[in-house]
């Protein structure tokens, strides 16, 4: 691994983000040390590690000088298994980790301490459990400061929220698309008049519109201007709490589902679930995986199963109503290795940010050792008319193990993906035997059964040498 | 204003104030800022007496009722 800077850690001027021989550091200068040898003494910052809300973090004296640049110290941080980016989560993933940001701000400010900033971005994912990673956002509290990181708070975690509550329109693309946030003139726009001046709407949205509009090209230092006026802490929490109070009531908007029905709606598929269950769980534990993906993982039946005999596994679904249910599933039973992202296989997240870097594609961030690709190949291949050849590339690509479900052409499911497409619509090799064809280049095949009630085939697949 | 690591956003910083409540908004009135109640080169300043009533008032509206963060 060679010392490179995170491609996503520039904008802090004290404090660089390191990968060196597999493990994270953390370059810090003078100001950023002594913020850090502040933190380290405090209770809330031991209470947060201990509850693992906060990342853990310890001095490393032997390396002061992985990247060019004037550090007076360095840390080491705990690694998390996958880093992941708010246009991946859920609905209440973005919620609890904004639930996460106040509480810690919260709590820091109870030791005169403050988070300069707040984005999402500081937040990771051990499973379904947050952890704030960024330690060189913690610095003391000067008195009479206000909280600068306000208005990202706003953009990056109420606005999409919001966004997704109130207006019923998903954030993650939005998210994608500009990732500093809607901007308080964007949603106020969006929202109806009656959105506007329900809880939050008013103080947080137009509010803040109208202001930065007044005072977009004003010279003022603001900040001076109140610390002299006797502004406190105080101020902060009280505004802390009240977005507390909103952030928690928020939910999203349900009449936007898509798959949330799709096993129990279906007979077929429900019989078959056993069958379905017995192969993968027999493939998955002979050679336990390091690294799962679970491609439409829907509710996540089988991401759980695996999630007993593998390191870590993503559940990877376009769907967000039903990866939503999923995440609250494995919140509540406190999981620690499988985490859902909002992911759409035909339109994986790319590289975006700085020289198209800051932000890695998903591919760039984690590598399956095991593939799940189970009832999946004939939305790509027929819904989204991806060849299926090019299905079986995409799959050989990623060099891993793959349980894969075939559906037959003649299956209830791909007759109505078909209703309404024309024959000369679909692509003509859809079937059993090209897809042997196709799998005879990339793949050996382990094993194979037929399941109960219909033509669908599971194929166990390792990748040739 | 003078734009740090993050930039807080001037009228942003100004509505934080308003969100601690009424001691937020007995700050605001405190602040120098007072002259930018002014509009359309009147001296009188609004109604209510504090920034985030000027806000409202730019739009010829009612000033927005200002008390603890909702």
């Amino acid at each position: 691994m060679t010392d490179t800077p995170d491609p996503g850690s520039y904008r802090d001027p004290g404090s660089r983000v390191v990968l060196h021989n597999g493990e994270v550091y953390r370059m810090l200068d003078e100001r950023a040390l002594a913020d850090w040898r502040r933190l380290s003494t405090t209770r809330f910052f031991a209470e947060g590690v201990a509850a693992g809300r906060i990342i853990a973090t310890e001095p490393a004296d032997a390396a002061t000088s992985l990247v060019p640049g004037t550090w007076a110290g360095t840390l080491r941080h705990e690694r998390v298994p996958v880093i992941s980016y708010p246009y991946e989560w859920t609905f209440s993933m973005l919620r609890d980790a904004a639930l996460l940001q106040l509480d810690l701000l919260e709590a820091a400010l109870t030791e005169d301490m403050i988070l300069k900033d707040a984005t999402p971005f500081n937040i990771q994912w051990r499973g379904s459990r947050p952890v704030f990673i960024d330690i060189g956002s913690f610095e003391r509290l000067e008195k009479g400061e206000v909280w600068v990181g306000y208005r990202q708070f706003l953009r990056q975690f109420l606005y999409p929220l919001l966004l997704t509550a109130r207006v019923g329109v998903p954030f993650q693309p939005w998210l994608r698309g500009q990732p500093d946030g809607l901007t308080a003139d964007q949603l106020r726009r969006m929202m109806g008049t009656g959105d506007l001046v329900r809880k939050g709407g008013l103080l947080h949205v137009a509010l803040p519109a109208r202001a930065e509009r007044r005072y977009r090209d004003r010279e003022r230092d603001v900040r001076a201007e109140l610390k002299a006026a006797g502004f406190r802490k105080e101020l902060i929490v009280a505004n802390l709490r009240g977005l507390r109070k909103i952030v928690t009531r928020l939910a999203p908007d349900a009449d936007t589902a898509g798959w949330d029905r799709y096993a129990s709606g279906c007979d077929h598929v429900a019989v078959q679930r056993d069958a379905k269950s017995a192969f993968v769980a027999a493939h998955a534990a002979t050679d336990p995986a390091a690294m799962v993906w679970d491609v439409g993982a829907n509710d996540g039946h089988f991401s759980k199963l695996v999630a007993a005999n593998a390191g870590y596994v993503l559940a990877l679904d376009a769907d967000e109503v039903v990866l939503d249910r999923l995440y609250r599933s494995l919140a509540t039973a406190g999981t620690g290795n499988v985490l859902p992202l909002v992911q759409d296989v035909t339109d994986p997240s790319p590289g975006i940010g700085w020289r198209g870097a800051e932000r890695p594609p998903l591919t760039g961030r984690s590598a399956p050792d095991l593939v799940l690709c189970l009832a999946v190949i004939h939305h790509l291949v027929i819904a989204r008319n991806v060849p299926l050849r090019a299905v079986v590339d995409w799959l050989g690509d990623l060099r891993a193990r793959v349980i894969l479900e075939f559906v037959p052409p003649d299956d209830p499911m791909v007759l109505r993906l078909t209703a309404n497409k024309r024959p000369h619509e679909v692509h003509r090799d859809y079937d059993e035997r090209s897809l042997r064809h196709y799998l005879a280049g990339r793949f050996v095949i382990d094993a194979e059964t037929q399941l109960p009630g219909g033509g669908r085939r599971m194929f166990a697949l390792r990748p040739t040498a | 204003m003078i734009i740090g690591y993050l930039d807080p956003g001037t009228g942003t910083l100004i509505v934080q104030a308003v969100l601690g409540g009424v001691a937020g908004v007995a700050v605001l009135v405190k602040t120098k800022g007072r002259r930018f109640f002014k509009r359309g080169g009147t001296e009188s300043t609004p109604t209510s007496g504090t920034e985030a009533g000027a806000i409202a008032e730019e739009d010829h509206e009612e000033p927005i009722a200002t008390g603890s963060a909702d």
